[in-house]
This record gives structure tokens, sequence and C-alpha cells, in this order.
């Protein structure tokens, strides 16, 4: 008996023990990031990178100032995208949850193709379209292309997160007399307000993080997304890599700032994006 | 206040390849300010029925008036439900978990942009009536079943619809609450004074609250009528077993010469005076409920024992003795369950003990309490009662 | 609306572009590539995922479980172009993790410096960043999992792998399915993690990075049937996974 108790107890630990070395191991290049970033000229040419140094703010203020217009640029293309992409994409889900038709299945099924088929495949025709209309290289182009690729992704997540909506509940503000708008309005944002939360941050960080629309149309440094500028940090040899990890970690803390605060809302959005259900 | 017709209604399902009729050629009349039963098991297609009557869904085929005037007609619904001015309690409530009570039963006042001065008023009214005040505030997850139900019901009555839905109201509720929610909802519906249509399986509410019960078996209409006419005179074993637990056993019955020789297979055979009829034999199934028999213990005889219900006229003919298996627990009385015949088919009687099981009884049956339907068609077969009687 | 841009300009790219770019050799071994990538971070991936998902599934402080999953998830937080950067320099051999491998007598290999080695690291890279989703999908079947069953197996006294191969597995079908298609399809969109690391570079090439290049050296229709060969396979990979998940979306209903 005692012997097998041992035997409990050791197992669990060793799950543990597993689990934390492996943590540690996906912790490292997070923790890189933060140490390397605030490395001083000094500590970069004498330490490696796994090993921390005396610390200094300089990197992030150099990198920081030039990065600065960049981070704008991205906050400004990024917040209206997941805004109108939750928002309608959430008008979008109501009606194929009110309506159930052939129309809207297809119209469905295509919009979760669409969403999983990678983007870069439209780069000509986007290119081409943009220049047509002639907002290449624009405020208006960018968001207009994200738009484009994410609308589609916040009516399909919201479409996910509203099937779980008690039926009995909007039918009853129907037999109230309530219109669609006030059934929208009042019942339907309300009771799903956590997943609008999820969708919200689900493409606020995504589109954050894309790399190759903002890269391929806009080609003005000074409208420039903060990720885009932080491929001229890749430098080779001879650079300073704390400026590298600073550009890094500056770039990124937009997303990061809101994984800390609100991570189990991107989760829940990534759990609802692979697996088509609330999880 | 409104009055209902229902002209061939029909409900199909499925591709057109495998359709599925979940409600075939329904008519009927709800009168104005009328309380109104439909009975049916689960799937039968009531639920369906009153969504069709709200609004909330379409009929394949029929037509549906309120007051002379079309609602629905030919596949398509002319008058949407936001615009019946219908008053729906559903299953489960379907209350907004958002809200508070109060705002709950504000909601369709709000929609037809009443002033909160009047607002206020109706619901202070309202929860007068309903006894809901001291919740108000609260949100309906805070509040029990019984309070929800009444907050649900505030909200269908508020804006004073022409027509109240109660879909399976109770089903949700304890007993004890289930019958104080039974008389509320007729005190409600006598002073207000509006059409109330009451969907549900469970016959005590359809006998508590109906003054006309509609039918309905696997989507088709079977009878309608007063519960008491429902009760009396079923029109066949579909409806007399939908209205409550009826025993059905089969049997012969031959008329001659002032005898019937009825024959209940694997119990026994009965020899009755009868002066009805000319002669006939034909196969039957005698149907009788729980609560019209009675046993006894010991071979002991009915009048000498407690379970002689002196205050009735029936006379109690003895139909056989009979083992006893299981004596399940029912509000109050025992259900004790006695087998018979080579196909081992139960016999049900309500008594006021539970008797063990493997024990012999005699079991007797009210002699007017007896129902005879054709052993084929199920039908009721009257003429044949009344030969029992006779 | 992505179909309607994308239909327009694959009608205009004629069946003998797709030969074409067939007998490029570049386009060959890119093709080749990313079909080796996806194999790799779909068993690598799920195999990592199943571990992850079955240690965090046993965690009984739903703190820790939050924590862990949090680790194992931000990497998708952070843009591939930061971890591309990041990892240029981890992997760097003079001041990289190689620096703490040596002293370990684990081996130290030339990470991105050498054309057989870079393309495996960038590969090592994505199961990085991606394993941890295939866990999220795993742990969310898991714990769908009837909580009296895996009562019962405690009861049957049955040890932790047999809870595992016998019971979690199994029941696990639609962790797996979803694992599987998501990590197809993210192995098969990679693009700044190659392209931030090493730029267009032949040793790492991958299809989406050689329709870039064609695009980039002005071969226009190479790079639109180069995008159509992308998209195709792609849908291949998602129509039966989007109805599979329409399925159920509907059966919720």
């Amino acid at each position: 008996m005692k012997n097998n108790t041992f035997i409990l107890k050791a197992r669990k630990s060793l799950k543990y023990i597993i689990l934390s070395v492996v943590a540690a191991l996906w912790f490292i290049p997070v923790y890189a990031l933060v140490v390397d970033g605030l490395k001083t000229t000094i500590g970069v040419l004498t330490t490696p990178v796994l090993i921390p140094s005396t610390f200094t703010f300089s990197a992030m203020e150099t990198v920081g100032s030039a990065l600065f217009g960049p981070i704008l640029n991205s906050i400004a293309y990024v917040l209206p995208v997941a805004i109108i992409s939750t928002f309608f994409g959430a008008m979008a889900a109501y009606y194929f949850y009110k309506v159930t038709s052939f129309i809207n299945t297809t119209i469905f099924t295509i919009i979760s193709i669409a969403t999983f088929i990678p983007y870069q495949i439209a780069l000509v025709p986007l290119i081409k379209l943009t220049v047509s209309i002639g907002i290449y290289d624009s405020t208006y182009g960018l968001i207009f292309a994200f738009l484009i690729f994410y609308l589609p992704t916040g009516a399909l997540l919201m479409s996910i997160f509203l099937a779980v909506l008690p039926k009995t509940t909007l039918e009853s503000a129907r037999v109230d007399g309530a219109g669609d708008f006030t059934i929208f309005r009042r019942i339907v944002i309300p009771l799903s307000f956590p997943g609008m939360i999820s969708t919200f941050i689900f493409i606020l960080i995504e589109t954050w993080n894309n790399f190759f629309i903002p890269l391929v149309l806009i080609s003005s440094a000074n409208k420039r997304t903060a990720i885009v500028a932080l491929e001229s940090y890749t430098g080779g040899y001879g650079t300073l890599y704390n400026d590298s990890f600073a550009a890094a970690f500056l770039s990124s803390i937009v997303p990061l700032i809101i994984f800390i605060i609100l991570g189990r809302y991107f989760i829940r959005g990534l759990v609802a994006f692979g697996t088509g259900s609330k999880g | 206040m409104v009055k209902i017709k229902l002209e061939g209604i029909e409900k199909i399902f499925g591709k057109k390849s495998n359709p599925f009729y979940a409600l075939k050629d329904i008519s009927f009349e709800i009168k104005s300010s009328s309380f109104f039963g439909i009975l049916g098991a689960s799937g039968a297609g009531k639920t369906t029925l009153m969504r069709i009557i709200a609004g909330l869904e379409t009929p394949s085929a029929g037509k549906v008036y309120f007051d002379n005037r079309i609602v629905s007609a030919d596949g398509k619904d002319i008058v949407p439900v936001e615009e019946r001015n219908v008053g729906m309690v559903f299953q489960n409530w379907a209350l907004y978990p958002h809200l508070s009570n109060y705002e709950n039963i504000a909601f369709p006042l709000k929609v037809l942009h009443w002033s909160s001065a009047d607002i206020r008023a109706r619901i202070v009214e309202l929860s007068d009536i309903l006894g809901i005040k001291e919740i108000l505030d609260k949100r309906p997850g805070q509040t029990s079943g019984g309070q929800q139900q009444r907050v649900a019901l505030a909200r269908a009555l508020s804006k004073n619809p022409s027509l109240l839905l109660l879909d399976e109201p109770f089903s949700n509720l304890d007993a004890n609450t289930k019958n104080d929610a039974r008389s509320l909802v007729i005190n409600i519906q006598k002073k207000l004074g509006v059409t109330t249509v009451i969907v549900s399986h469970d016959p005590s509410d359809i006998f508590s609250l109906a003054e006309e019960v509609a039918v309905i078996s696997s989507g088709k209409l079977i009878q309608t009528g007063t519960p008491s006419d429902l009760y009396d005179r079923p029109l066949n074993i579909k409806v007399a077993t939908t209205l409550g637990e009826m025993n059905l056993i089969n049997g012969y019955i031959e008329l001659k010469s002032g005898i019937m020789n009825l024959e209940l297979t694997g119990i026994s055979k009965i020899i009755l005076k009868s002066d009805y009829g000319k002669e006939q034999s034909k196969a039957v199934k005698i149907g009788i409920r729980p609560e019209d028999l009675a046993l006894t213990t010991e071979g002991k005889d009915l009048k000498a024992t407690e379970e002689a219900d002196t205050s009735s006229k029936g006379e109690w003919i003895k139909l056989g003795e009979l083992k006893t298996d299981v004596s399940n627990y029912s509000q109050g009385s025992f259900l004790v369950s006695t087998i018979y015949g080579v196909n081992k088919s139960r016999l049900n009687i309500i008594s006021r003990e539970a008797i063990p099981s493997g024990k012999s009884v005699t079991i007797y049956a009210r002699r007017d309490r007896i129902k005879i339907f054709d052993g084929e068609t199920g039908d009721y077969i009257p003429i044949l009662e009344k030969a029992l009687l006779a | 609306m992505n179909s309607s841009i994308l239909v327009p300009h694959p009608i205009y790219v004629g069946f003998a572009m797709y030969s074409i770019i067939f007998h490029d050799p570049s386009f060959i071994s890119a093709f080749d590539r990313t079909i080796i990538w996806a194999i790799v971070l779909v068993l690598g991936g799920n195999a990592i995922g199943v571990i992850i998902g079955y240690t965090i599934f046993f965690v009984n402080n739903k703190k820790a479980r939050t924590i862990f999953t949090s680790i194992f998830v931000y990497p998708l937080a952070i843009s591939s172009a930061a971890v591309a950067v990041i990892w240029t320099w981890l992997f760097n051999i003079h001041s990289g993790i190689n620096t703490v491998l040596g002293p370990l007598h684990l081996p130290t290999p030339l990470w991105l410096d050498s054309p057989t080695t870079a393309f495996p690291s960038l590969m090592l890279v994505s199961l990085w960043l991606y394993s941890g989703i295939s866990s999220l999908f795993y742990l969310a079947s898991f714990q769908n999992i009837n909580a009296s069953i895996l009562e019962s197996a405690r009861v049957d006294s049955a040890g932790p792998l047999r809870v595992l191969v016998k019971i979690l597995l199994p029941n696990a079908k639609n962790g797996f399915i979803v694992s599987t298609a998501i990590l197809f399809l993210f192995a098969w969109r990679i693009f700044s993690l190659s392209y931030v690391s090493l730029g267009i570079n032949p040793f790492t090439e991958t299809l989406v990075l050689k329709m870039f290049s064609y695009y980039e050296t002005s071969y226009y229709s190479e790079s639109s049937a180069t995008g159509m060969v992308v998209a195709v396979i792609a849908a291949i990979v998602i129509i039966p996974y989007a109805l599979f998940g329409l399925k159920r979306w509907m059966k919720t209903d």
C-alpha cells in the first residue's frame, strides 16, 4: 500500500517536472527578448544571448524613437479593422444564425474556406486591385485589404460564439414585437459580449502581427507598420543584438500586453477558430 | 380576446424526396376568451402547432385566422409574429438573462414605445397580481423556477395581448409549485378574459385548466371536445391513452339472448346479464384505468374491505385472480402491477397499500368505467358499452 | 469577397504556365520543401501537442493550468517576424544557444548558417511556435470527455499511460482532426518566419516564398500559377475539414 502511494506521488511530480522543464524551454525566447533588449553595448559584446548582463534602457530608447512612427501606424490600421470586423462580423453572424438557407450555408462555407487558405496567394490580384482603385500605398488601401481578409474571420468567429445562444430567448424577443435591429442591439450583443471580445482581440493580434500584407501594399517608409519596420533590424554579423531584441520587443509590445491582460479571450478565440465550437 | 381558426394546417420537414409530416390536416376553432388545451405525447406535433399559431413557424399548407383575418396562408406568414400581439410563455421561460426581472417585463412595452411612467404603472399592477414585487430588481438567474415562471407570465401579459400561449409551462416545476401556478393561471385568465392556449403532454394540466381540448397524435388531430367528453367518450384508444394511463386487455365479446359473454384473454371469462342489442360477436380491446380497478387480498369480498368506493353508483365486477409483480408509489397511492396471460401482460391497479410481490389478489372493475374498443381499429364502440351496462 | 479577387486572375494564367513552373527546378525543390515542412509540423506538432495537452490536463490547480497553457500559446501572440529576429540570434553560432549546449556536451549544429541545417532549424522554430495550439485543441478534446469515464478508470486502477492510450486519445478524434488540419495549414502559409530570417534563400525556399520571389522578379504569371498551386492543395485539405466543422456547427443549431 505504501509503495503504491509513493509511486502515485512520484508519477504526479514527474508530470509536473516534465511540464515545468518543457515550459521553461518554451519560455526561453521571451526571456531572451526581455533580457537582451536591455543589455548595454558592452554586455552585447561580452556575453552570449542567454546570459543576462547589466541593465540599460538605451537600446530601447534608440529603437523606440525609430519605431515610434510605425507603432502609431500599426495602431491606426489595426484598430478600425478589428472594430469593423467584429461588429459587422457579428451582424453577419446574427443573420446566419437567424436564417438557415442554402445560400447562407454556402456563403458560410465559402467564408470558412477563405479564412483558412493562405492569404498570400491573393498577392498579385490584391496589388492589381489596390493600384487600380488608387489606394495602393495608402492607409485606406491597407485597411481595405485587411478587411477583405479579416472580416470573414470576424463573421466566422462570431457565428461560432452566437451558436450557443439559446434560440428561445431570441424567439421570445420576436414574440415581444422586437425587430431585428432591436434584438441585435439589446439581446445579441449583451449576451455574446465575451465572444465579441475574443473575436476583437483575435483579429487585433492577427492584423498587428501580419507581415506580408503591409509588406506588399505599403511602399512609403513613413506609412510602414511596426512589424514591417522590424525587418530592418535583422542584421548580420557585427550588428549589436540588443537593438534587434529591443526592436522585436517594442514592435510586439501591443500584442504582448493584450495577451498578458486578456489572454484567456485570445485563447478562446484560438479554440473557436480551430475547432469551430466554443470548445 | 381573439378568436382563432385553423384550416387544413400542414407542416412538412425534410427533403422533398423524403418528407416528414409533423402536422397533417389540422382544423379546429378556438373561441374568443376561452381556455383551450392542446394535448399530445412528446413529438406528437403540439409544440409545432403552437409555434405556427404564434407565427414562429410557417405552415407548409393551410390557413390561420385571427378574428376572421388571415395571418398565415399558402406557406407564407401574412402577419409576422412581431405584429400578432401574442404573449408567449416558453417551456424554459426564455427570460433575458442579462436584464433584471423588471426590465424583462418592460421589454415588450419599450418596443411599443410606452413612456417610463406607463411602464412602471403597468408593472406594478402586474406584479401585484402575480406576487413578484420583491424580485423585480433581481436577475432571472437569482430567482427560483416558480418565480421565473411568474415573471415570464408577466412579460407575456404586459402588453395586454389578445392571445396568450403557454408551452408546457409547468413541466419544470415541482409538484407543489405546479398547483399554485395552475390556480394562478386560471384566475388570471378569467380576470383578463384573454384567449389562452396551453400545450401539454400532462393530462392534469388539461383537466385543471382547459374548457376545450384538441388531442394530437403523430401530427394528426384525433378529437376535440371538453375534457369530460374526451374522458368519457374517447374516439379511440389513442385519445384514451393520451388522457391518462389505461390498461388495455385483449378480449372477445359475444352477445346473445340476454347474455353477454365477456372474455378477457388471459384473465377470465365473465358472463353478464344484458338485454341490449342484437346478436353479435367481436374481437375487442377492453380499456380500464388503474383508478377504476380495485383489489382485495386473501380472497376477501370487495364490499367488506375499505377498497369499496361506497359513494359510487357503479357496480363492481369481479374480473379474476392474478399474481402481483411490483408496487410503485405515486402521489399518495400505490400502483400495483399484476401479470397475466401468455405474453406476460400487465394489469395496473391503484391501491391504498403496497402489495408484496408474488401475492394472489382478486381484481374488481367498475362496470360503468369499462371502455370497449374495436380489437382491430381501436375505435371506441359505445354501443357495446351500453350493452355492458344494460 | 476573397474568391472574387482570386477568380479573375487565374483565368489569365494559361495551363502552359503550370508546365513552365513545374519544370523550374527551384519550384520543384520549393514544393518538396513545403510538403516536408507540412509533414514535420503535423507529426511533430501533434506529438508535442498530445504530450503537453496530456500533462496540463492532469494539473489540478486551475490557475496553474491557465498559466501553463499561456506559456505554450504565447508564441502565437508574437509576430512571426519578431520570432524570426529572436531565433536568428538564438541560433547565432557565436552568441546563441550553442554557448550553453557546448559546455553541456550537447550537439552544437550550425543552425541557420549551414545549407543543410538551415531548413531543419526553421522547422524547429515552427514546432516551438505551433505545438502550443495543437495542445490547446487536445486539451479541449480531453475536457469534453465525460468525467465519470475517467473516474471509472481510476476506480479500475488504470495507470497514466493506459489512461492516455486507451481513454484520452480514442476520445480525442476531434482534437486530432482539428490539430492536423490547422498544423498543415499553418505550415503551408509560413512566410515571414523564413523571409525575415534568411530572405529568399534557395535552401529554405517554400512555395509561398517562391511565389513571392517570382513576383519580385516580375514573373507575375509564374507567381499567380504558384499561388494557384498553393491554393488548390490548401483547399484539398480545408474543404473536408470545413465540411466536417460545418456539420458540427449545424448540429448545435
